[in-house]
């Protein structure tokens, strides 16, 4: 890209792989994250499906509602993992923050 | 306890929060000397205390003591528009960490409107992004500004403009004085008391349930049922009444605007500009997203807590005292004082990040690029800057006062649709889709701000259709369902119909990928001394 950068190539090749491995990872974990959360909750407010009781004061649609904290927290903590894993091989965390 | 009297132990952790905060004003002022540091903190706040603060944006007062009450009056259902629309937040962050937080912090420097300028020059790009980061900025400080005073005299017994006077002038001090760094302290220190608070309310409502939140979710299902609340949903509550199928498009119209709307929100989003790499951005966003699922889960046990521990009868309509009410049961006048306390703290550290916000669209986009087309000093701009967190406040305050009789909580919906119509659409198209330019951001913007304030103004949630709901000719509540595509559709439209040709598609191209470059490595492709990250010690 910067073509009158003595280093041109090597930023252009640390683009391209830091490119692929954020493509690689954010279009599913978005596109999984929204099914995670709106499916729900188009079926919570339009259909009866989650109506049911799981104990006394819990349906299933909000027990569901729960786990959206846990899946977050997943999905969270692999994308960070993931992509703290490609800069550490392309060297980048120096001087970051990655903890 | 009694609402509405400040008792001695009350005012004695008043007084020690708020001389705490006016500390933490006192040392951020000393560093608050450039228009950088008053807007974003000069890069001066690391990622995880960044996470605390932009945590502690979501975990407001209206969250806190909301959600609660509505869970402790209704349930898990009648906290439609509580609990389930809680688990948003976190969801909202985790797509903004995947989507907006590193690119943001790559491509920004003060405000959204920086980011989209690193590919459009146009003015009217700027002018859009910035007249409506200013006109949701004061939509969203009004309706905090009311519920705040409205909050305050119920639980301390002051006179409404006596509590709106109170949190203009605090909010002035902290945000004049201290800026974004005293903001961001001051925002840190309130969130850990409220964790604290909220650990401490929740080991004591345990206690008494041996531990187990089953038996807790029981008794509480025992209290609805004799009171005749339903906490269930049921096919009998799935309504096939047109205006009962209204209620549902709103409710989900409601949940997609506020998901995606904090990915527009001016005030959430400058937070990744406070720290000094995309790297510290994606910690932040880490960190936040923790703290929220770790305190939002508790939400509930909270609430069930308080119906089933304050009696029935003491918990009124909205419900948000309830945590007040259930603090005293619990711990007495110290501990409803030390939760009153901290639910103050919480409001004027939200009002603060959102003044700061606004002061910057105004003193740097509005006044800096527009006005100056760039020509201004540093120390202007401060200046400017300054002027403008005190114009924000004292229009804040004068809102608040004319309508304190006023039903407002249609601003919220107004300010959240408005970024997620037309501030979202902006970003993300700036950063991910190579067709976008800067007609059809601009149109793409105005299309999803007007749709989104028309929509609102003709909807049965302002004052002038109280009387008669049914006669508004917009029954949604919420716009998002229809001004969010509009948004995104427009822009898509219009930038295809206005894509450039020949030697202009070229640069178009080039710059697209400059862009692309900048938000993924936070190399400015146009400094000649650059070196890829593994190559910096060597270079050295």
């Amino acid at each position: 890209m910067p073509s009158v950068n003595p280093h041109a190539a090597e930023l252009q090749e640390y683009y391209e792989a830091m490119a692929a491995a954020k493509k690689r990872l954010v279009g599913p974990l978005v596109a999984l994250t929204l099914v995670y959360f709106f499916v729900p909750v188009a079926i919570t407010y339009f259909t009866t499906l989650l109506d049911g009781e799981v104990v006394p004061g819990l349906s299933w649609a909000f027990l569901y509602v729960f786990t959206t904290f846990f899946f977050v927290v997943a999905v969270t903590t692999y994308y960070r993992s993931q992509i703290n894993k490609v800069e550490a091989s392309l060297g980048a965390t120096a001087g970051g923050e990655t903890k | 306890m009694t609402t509405g009297q400040i008792t001695p132990s009350a005012a004695i952790i008043f007084v020690v929060l708020i001389a705490v905060t006016l500390y933490i004003t006192y040392w951020a002022g000393k560093r608050n000397t450039s228009a950088a540091s008053h807007l974003v903190a000069a890069g001066q706040i690391s990622g995880k205390q960044n996470g605390v603060a932009i945590a502690g944006d979501f975990i407001s007062a209206a969250t806190f003591l909301g959600i609660t009450g509505a869970i402790s009056l209704g349930g898990l259902n009648g906290a439609n528009t509580g609990f389930f629309l809680a688990a948003y937040i976190p969801i909202a962050y985790l797509l903004a960490m995947l989507l907006v937080a590193e690119p943001l912090r790559n491509l920004g420097h003060f405000t959204l409107g920086d980011v989209l300028a690193t590919r459009f020059s146009s003015n009217a790009v700027r002018a859009a992004i910035a007249t409506s980061s200013v006109l949701l900025s004061l939509v969203y400080i009004a309706a905090q500004f009311v519920a705040a005073a409205g909050l305050l005299k119920l639980l301390f017994g002051l006179p409404y403009w006596g509590a709106a006077l109170l949190i203009a002038v605090l909010t002035t001090i902290y945000t004049l004085f201290g800026g974004m760094l005293a903001t961001t302290y001051i925002q840190i220190v309130k969130t850990a008391i409220l964790l604290f608070c909220g650990a401490l309310l929740l080991f004591l409502i345990l206690v008494k349930f041996g531990f187990n939140p089953l038996t807790l979710f029981q008794k509480a299902d025992e209290v609805f049922k004799s009171d005749g609340a339903k906490n269930l949903p049921t096919v009998a509550t799935k309504p096939v009444h047109p205006a009962a199928a209204v209620a549902q498009w709103d409710n989900f119209s409601q949940t997609l605007g506020l998901t995606l709307g904090v990915l527009g929100l001016p005030h959430v989003m400058i937070r990744f500009l406070t720290v000094k790499n995309s790297n510290s951005a994606r910690t932040s966003a880490v960190t936040a997203i923790w703290i929220f699922a770790c305190f939002l889960i508790t939400l509930p046990i909270l609430g069930f807590g308080a119906s089933v521990l304050v009696p029935r009868l003491k918990i009124p309509a909205g419900g948000t005292i309830a945590m007040p009410l259930l603090s005293f049961q619990l711990g007495g006048d110290i501990l409803v004082a030390f939760v009153s306390a901290v639910t103050f703290a919480t409001i004027l550290a939200a009002l603060s990040g959102l003044v700061i916000a606004t002061s910057g669209a105004v003193a740097h986009d509005i006044y800096g690029k527009l006005l100056k087309g760039g020509h201004v000093t540093p120390e202007k701009q401060l200046q400017v800057a300054r002027i403008a967190t005190v114009g924000a406040t004292l229009v804040s305050l004068v809102i608040a006062l004319a309508l304190e009789t006023i039903n407002i909580a249609f601003f919220a919906g107004l300010a959240i649709a408005i970024a997620a119509s037309s501030n979202l659409p902006a970003l993300l198209y700036t950063m991910y889709w190579k067709k976008a330019t800067a007609k059809g951001l601009a149109a793409g913007m105005w299309s999803g701000l007007t749709v989104a304030v028309v929509m609102i103004l003709l909807s049965k949630t302002v004052p002038w259709f109280a009387a008669n709901p049914a006669s508004a000719p917009v029954q949604l509540s919420n716009p998002s369902v229809i001004s969010i595509p509009v948004g995104f559709i427009v822009m898509a439209i219009v930038s295809l119909m206005t894509q450039p040709k020949g030697e202009a598609a070229a640069e178009h191209d080039d710059r697209y990928e400059r862009v692309r470059f900048q938000a993924i490595t936070g190399i400015d492709p146009s400094d000649p001394n650059s070196v890829p990250p593994h190559m910096r010690a060597a270079a050295h």
